[in-house]
């Protein structure tokens, strides 16, 4: 009995310091997978056909310089305290991530980097599909069976990506968009430190997914660098694709918080859109012949 | 050879065909002039991104053809947001001129990281009497493939561009939340956004 306690003891404690190391991992893969969308440049959704506009009651040709359009869009009341962490993440972005994107550049030529690519995205397909399903859209859940089976043997483990050269185009769905197209709410624009420009429900959403993910858990017993492996790797393949893109817009933008967060809240809602173009969100044009 | 290899790297693009237009059954196309109209218009800019030119040709060749198919009034205006009725009528002409400036030098900042292999209109809606939207698709080597959608008005049967998505981005909203910040940083004075344009449109 006693030895029983005992044993209990212990795995309870095992399970505990598990379960304690586990959860700094994923606040740790969570951090840097945030990090890597509040400082790269939006990846895009595509849609997987060429409709892409829905067609709904036209708008107006009232000249009003679309004021109601500023109305709708991402709250931020916040804003003080998103400007200080977004210095700070972007002073991270500068000192850490981007020089990293540029040795990863230097040492890896060009076909070797977008295989890693490849591969990363291939290795993400999970996390896609089941929120394809989950939204109900069958179709592009078929899009993302096919393109897994036909890069993993013909495009040897998806390092190449032969599904989108023969027209199965890439997607991503998240959880987060998952909850929007249920209607919850996107509530207002936070930029946290590390965890970078997001909503409550974008956050909520990358946490299910990175719970639900088969991957988190088939790389929860090694060591917390090699879990964190392929969440580092993903931040610096997508941050070496997005270095001249970056660039730019740092160097054009008036205003590098509002511009990111512009270009946040536009991508976001066109990836929950799937790429389609919703009329009646788009802003009435000024009339100033 | 290395410019061939920037421009494969490059995430975004802006280029046409031509032809390869694709029917959309269940749209009301808007019709073959303004996809003619946007399909020109692509391959013109095509040309200037890739051309190996400096950067200031590359500004100029863009800005004469901004200034010659854009609705600049339009872009300038929408750009001001609420603040557009405190835009003094003595500024208004040198406004136009200053953001059509702008975009050039925003264009010819981004131009180098710009490619694509071959573009295809993919649809056009006829929204209301003025406005018109175009998609298109711009497609790479690799297969992969980016939407371009365009937003047009058409008056008196000429059409000219308000506002260009790149994947779900529209530049128009984006410049407009530039300069509503810069103004509302500015003491939500037009003269501070005027200002800054004079200081930037290098």
């Amino acid at each position: 009995m006693g030895a029983g306690l005992i044993d209990t003891a212990g795995i309870h404690k095992n399970a505990i310091a598990s379960t304690t190391t586990f959860v700094s991992r994923l606040l740790a893969a969570l951090c840097i997978a945030v990090l890597v969308t509040s400082v790269v440049a939006p990846q895009p959704a595509y849609a997987e056909d060429d409709r892409r506009i829905i067609i709904l009651p036209a708008g107006s040709d009232e000249v009003d310089a679309g004021d109601d359009y500023e109305e709708s869009g991402l709250r931020d009341p916040f804003e003080g305290v998103n400007r200080v962490m977004f210095a700070v993440n972007d002073a991270v972005d500068q000192v850490v991530l981007r020089p990293v994107a540029l040795v990863y550049r230097t040492v890896l030529p060009r076909p070797l980097r977008k295989g890693l690519a490849n591969f990363l995205a291939n290795a993400s397909t999970p996390v896609t599909l089941a929120n394809d399903i989950l939204q109900g859209d069958m179709k592009r859940a078929e899009t993302t069976v096919v393109r897994f089976f036909l890069n993993s043997v013909a495009g040897f483990g998806g390092l190449h990506d032969v599904a989108g050269e023969a027209g199965w185009e890439r997607h991503t769905e998240d959880f987060g968009q998952t909850l929007a197209v249920y209607g919850v709410p996107s509530g207002p624009y936070i930029v946290a430190p590390l965890l970078g420009p997001a909503t409550p429900r974008h956050l909520v959403g990358r946490a299910v997914d990175i719970l639900a993910n088969p991957w988190t858990w088939i790389l929860a017993d090694v060591s917390l660098i090699e879990s964190l492996s392929p969440t580092m790797a993903e931040t610096i393949s997508a941050r070496d694709e997005a270095i001249e893109a970056l660039d730019a817009t740092r160097e054009g933008s008036p205003d590098y918080y509002v511009t990111i967060k512009s270009l946040y809240h536009q991508n976001r809602e066109s990836e929950i859109n799937n790429g389609a173009i919703i009329e009646d969100d788009l802003p009435d044009i000024p009339d100033v012949r | 050879m290395q410019g061939k290899l920037t421009r494969r790297r490059l995430v975004q693009v802006i280029c046409l065909a031509g032809g390869g237009a694709l029917a959309l059954p269940g749209i009301p196309r808007a019709g073959e002039p303004v996809e003619d109209f946007i399909g020109t218009l692509a391959n013109q800019l095509l040309e200037i991104i890739v051309k190996d030119t400096p950067r200031e040709e590359k500004k100029e060749q863009f800005r004469a053809l901004l200034v010659d198919r854009a609705d600049i009034p339009a872009i300038a205006t929408f750009s001001l947001g609420r603040f557009a009725r405190r835009l003094p009528e003595r500024d208004r002409i040198d406004y136009y001129g200053l953001v059509a400036a702008y975009i050039s030098s925003i264009f010819a900042t981004h131009a180098i990281g710009l490619g694509g292999e071959e573009v295809a209109i993919t649809g056009s809606l006829r929204r209301s009497e003025r406005e018109l939207l175009v998609n298109s698709k711009v497609k790479f080597a690799s297969g992969r493939s980016l939407a371009v959608d365009w937003r047009v008005t058409e008056t008196d049967g000429v059409f000219k561009v308000f506002d260009v998505s790149i994947n779900g981005i529209w530049l128009a909203i984006q410049q407009r939340s530039e300069f509503m910040s810069v103004i509302k940083r500015g003491g939500g004075t037009v003269e501070a956004l005027l200002a800054h344009l004079r200081k930037h449109t290098y």
